[in-house]
């Protein structure tokens, strides 16, 4: 038992990883449902059957925690399921917890730690508490066929019972279903008669034993008549007849099973058991339901052989693969491998056309290049479709956190969901869940007033939080956004101004929007308790930067009184960009055009110092400009040093000591003010710069380009001596030694075989607007950037 | 050569059962021909995939859970023996259901074990050993030499 075995712990994990989140779902429902006063028992069920699997599970893998756990729910969603506990606000905490539990139980079983929990021996007592005591069971009610009751699991005869108690009329449905559409037709049957009352159960009927189709009998409660059922069923081909309630006893029903051949008294497993207590049932007195049998003994001589060209073509019937996301990241980067040799081809086309020699072959190969690319890319948007989750699978845990904390805070809050729908990366749904639950905690906790203070000041009692996400372009877009308190902006600038961050005199000349970006400096909070709900030490700093890890940009609007609405702006994916690629110096970079605008030729005389930065003026509205060379320590080209020049280099690596020394800024302390950061950032000017940004001329014999880059509203122009072409590149992360440089992404390779630096754009215009700020703030100056 | 099939809504739980049951050398071997592909395990995911498979599977046994969605367990124990065509399949029910009803249902209907869950691969395979056993024992008493059986035992 090796890798089969591995693979089922594998399996376990991903399937109770799952459940448990299904099990959210359906809590949040039952929850809302609780509320509404109309339970739906099918849904109960559900989490009894979740749970039970779980139980399951968690016996067969010697998840002997997770066992336990499950044990004791099981029994109290038993009890629920069969009535004989109510639904209520305590019991849904309880139910509530144990998730919580469980996603805690299945990370350390998954690490393999030994810890204790106290907080699960905690559960289990009140758990145990909750289900001990619990009343008998359901009274026996009226008397149900044998041969029916016989195939009903215990719930199922309890749900007739009940059903049957609270007078509804019984029905069974006859319905043949193809086996190639059953999946399809069942959900359509059951979609139409759900409204109509409750389905208990399915027998298939043995009649007509055709290979390819399948009778089935539907046993349903229901208040509505024949009449009505028959007229809402009939164009599924549904044959509604009500089962009749006989007054007394009835005939002896027919034998349970006519067409079973007789067992012989030799045969080893332990005898079944008579049917003693069901009969005894049938003997009282009361209501009789009798369920006529299907036409099964029509089908006992009708036996076919069995196809044998069949058998080896059924294997699996799942419809579904969980794959292990790292073995699509090795796909993604072979897809990248493909990329450069594609390129690598293209650069040979051209050459070859250039040279005049074949024509013919050149255009039969070029053909074939064009196929060849297109089916890369159609394997690249393939594989990324397989990376795709929804959104949803956040947005649930967020639903759980907010009735949570709603209940702690005592604040009443309704959450609204939009666009749950809509797909992430799966890597970057899992690293949402911290930034996106904070945001969340914000909300309630600073947000959302107290009952009493949103009456006062003419609120609705009940505060509302919309969760949003919606898909633009090539982005992501999640809006949190409260109708709370909004942020108080003058303690805002308050706390900064005692905190250095700014002087008395910026404060007043601060835009409102860079006022409400002090809420991003680490330490800055409005409130100066702090709360139990948002936690100790992790602020919207950390959030900031979380997000900024995935590519995204956040952004804070707020009305006072009227409410907060965080902006965060997320790539939908992070396994391959597509990126412009630039030279600088003799290096390339890459830059992702996802923040491209545009790039235009430099006009170096255009070029004015406003505020210490360097800008031009680009269609009527000004732009702040970085040149790269400088900012990277590289010395700027004056004349091309030919492709030959390159062989001494093999990678930008070896030029980390030059380059590596302005962006040493760690991530810790380089927040959007730190002031830590001008001192580990030596300006080093390179040869013939200065004369350059005064307009004076210096041999130049090249133009430099400008390109563009936006992140969020703001735009930044980079400086660069030429543009190479646009490439689709896979980034891979930089070593440990280089992974506290903020403004690079990670490294690729081109395909030229070289490296080129992966351009962080967000950090890199955070970085020089920052910047900016701090040269406008310390010195005034015209130096700088 | 046993063929099986595995019916039962959690994937990791038929993964388990796979495991045991193909990691199992010589388990089901009935002679020294018999030897390399002993097993094939084909897994449904619900009561209704098994409907689905079992008219071309000519299975020797099926391993049901009970408490499923839709088709519960017990229901496809009564259709497999009432029709003629599956009359000679093994049925074997592996679920918790510690409730004493079902389980007795369970075995009123024709099923020949019950392993309750959790149950360790070593339960299984003897389990599954003794559902195949014991189910080709019967036929082979009944059945008349003309269905090809080998002289020995089992009519496969």
């Amino acid at each position: 038992m090796t890798t089969e075995s591995e693979r089922a712990r594998e399996e376990f994990f991903s399937e109770a990883q799952e459940i448990v989140e299904g099990l959210g779902r359906d809590l949040l429902a039952l929850d809302e449902a609780q509320k509404s006063g109309h339970v739906d028992p099918d849904l109960i069920n559900d989490v009894f059957r979740a749970v039970h699997t779980l139980k399951g599970l968690a016996g067969l893998f010697g998840a002997t925690r997770m066992s336990t756990l499950s044990h004791e729910l099981e029994e109290l969603l038993d009890d629920l399921r069969m009535g004989r506990v109510e639904l209520s606000p305590p019991v849904l905490d309880l139910l509530f917890r144990s998730v919580e539990l469980y996603g805690r139980i299945l990370q350390i079983e998954k690490e393999g730690r030994e810890q204790p929990m106290p907080e699960l021996d905690q559960l289990l007592r009140l758990l145990h508490r909750g289900t001990t005591g619990a009343s008998g069971t359901a009274s026996p009610g009226p008397i149900i066929d044998p041969s029916l009751l016989a195939v009903l699991t215990e719930y199922e005869e309890t749900r007739l019972r009940t059903n049957i108690a609270q007078g509804l009329s019984l029905y069974r449905l006859r319905v043949r279903f193809q086996l190639a559409t059953i999946d399809q037709g069942l959900d359509e049957l059951k979609a139409t008669a759900k409204p109509y009352g409750e389905i208990i159960t399915y027998l298939p009927t043995g009649a007509g034993d055709d290979a390819d189709s399948i009778e089935l009998d539907i046993l349903m409660a229901s208040r509505a008549s024949a009449e009505t059922l028959r007229g809402a069923l009939a164009h599924l081909g549904v044959d509604v007849e009500e089962l009749p309630r006989q007054p007394a006893v009835p005939a002896a029903p027919p034998p349970p099973m006519p067409s079973v051949p007789a067992r012989p008294s030799s045969h080893p497993t332990p005898a079944p058991p008579p049917m003693s207590p069901l009969r005894a049932e049938l003997d009282a007195t009361g209501a009789h339901v009798a369920f006529p049998r299907g036409a099964s003994a029509d089908s006992t001589s009708a036996s076919i052989p069995p196809k044998a060209q069949d058998l080896g073509t059924i294997r699996s019937v799942a419809q579904t693969v969980r794959v292990d996301i790292h073995k699509l990241d090795i796909l993604m980067n072979f897809v990248g491998e493909l990329s450069i040799v594609r390129t690598s081809l293209e650069r040979l086309l051209d050459k070859m056309r250039d040279a005049h020699t074949d024509r013919e072959l050149a255009l039969n190969l070029h053909r074939l290049q064009r196929d060849f690319e297109r089916h890369i890319s159609s394997l690249r948007r393939g594989i990324l479709e397989v990376r795709m989750v929804p959104l949803g699978q956040v947005f649930d845990k967020l639903a759980r956190v907010a009735r949570q904390l709603s209940r702690e805070a005592d604040k009443q809050v309704n959450l609204v969901i939009t666009g749950a729908e809509t797909e992430v990366d799966k890597l970057i749904v899992e690293e949402l869940s911290d930034p996106l639950m904070h945001m969340m905690r914000n909300a309630i906790d600073h947000g959302i007033e107290s009952r009493t203070r949103r009456e006062e000041v003419g609120k609705p009692a009940i505060g509302t939080i919309a969760l949003n996400a919606f898909q633009k372009g090539n982005h992501v877009v999640i809006e949190i956004e409260d109708d709370g308190r909004g942020f108080d902006t003058e303690r805002l600038v308050e706390g900064a101004i005692r905190r250095g961050v700014i002087s008395p005199d910026e404060a007043r000349t601060m835009s409102r929007r860079e006022i409400l970006n002090l809420a991003f400096v680490p330490g800055l909070s409005t409130k100066t308790d702090v709360s139990e709900l948002s936690g100790r030490g992790v602020g919207m700093d950390v959030v900031k930067t979380n997000i900024a890890k995935l590519g995204g940009v956040i952004d804070l609007q707020s009305e006072s009184g009227i409410g907060t609405k965080v902006t965060v702006t997320l790539p939908i994916t992070l396994a391959i960009i597509s990126a412009l690629i630039v030279k600088v110096s003799d290096q390339q970079f890459a830059i992702p055009l996802a923040n491209v605008q545009e790039a235009v030729w430099l006009d170096v005389d255009a070029v004015r110092v406003i505020d210490g930065r360097d800008a031009v003026t680009l269609r009527g509205s000004t732009l702040q400009i970085c040149y790269l060379a400088r900012l990277f320590g590289l010395s700027e080209q004056v004349e091309s040093p030919g492709v030959g020049g390159f062989g001494d280099i093999d990678s930008p690596m070896t030029h980390q000591p030059q380059m590596s020394a302005p962006m040493r800024a760690q991530r810790r302390n380089s927040g959007a003010f730190g002031r830590e950061y001008s001192a580990a950032f030596p300006y080093r000017p390179a040869h013939g710069t200065s004369a350059a940004r005064g307009g004076g001329r210096v041999a130049r014999p090249r133009r430099k380009f400008v390109v563009v880059t936006a992140v969020g509203t703001r735009r930044l122009g980079l400086v660069v001596d030429s543009l190479v072409g646009e490439q689709d590149v896979v980034t891979k992360p930089l070593g440990p030694s280089l992974k506290n440089i903020t403004v690079f992404a990670g490294a690729t390779e081109l395909p030229d075989q070289r490296i080129a630096l992966v351009l962080d754009a967000p950090a890199l215009v955070e970085e020089m607007f920052a910047n900016a700020d701090r040269t406008r703030m310390t010195h005034g100056g015209p130096h700088g950037f | 050569m046993a063929r099986i099939l595995v019916v039962e809504d959690s994937s990791a739980v038929r993964a388990y059962i796979r495991a045991a049951l193909e990691d199992a050398p010589g388990l089901f071997a009935r002679g020294p021909d018999d030897a390399p592909a002993e097993v094939e395990v084909v897994e449904a995911a619900s009561g209704f995939d098994a409907l689905r498979l079992l008219p071309r599977g000519h299975y020797d046994l099926v391993i049901t859970d009970i408490n499923m969605p839709d088709i519960n367990g017990l229901e496809l124990i009564r259709f497999v023996r009432e029709s003629e065509r599956h009359r000679k399949v093994a049925l074997m029910i592996v679920s918790t259901q510690s409730a004493e009803k079902d389980r007795a249902r369970g075995l009123a209907l024709g099923a020949d074990v019950f392993l309750a869950k959790p149950f360790t691969v070593e339960a299984l395979r003897s389990a599954v050993v003794s559902a195949l056993s014991g189910r080709s024992a019967q036929f082979a008493a009944e059945a008349p030499p003309s269905e090809g059986a080998t002289p020995s035992e089992g009519s496969r």
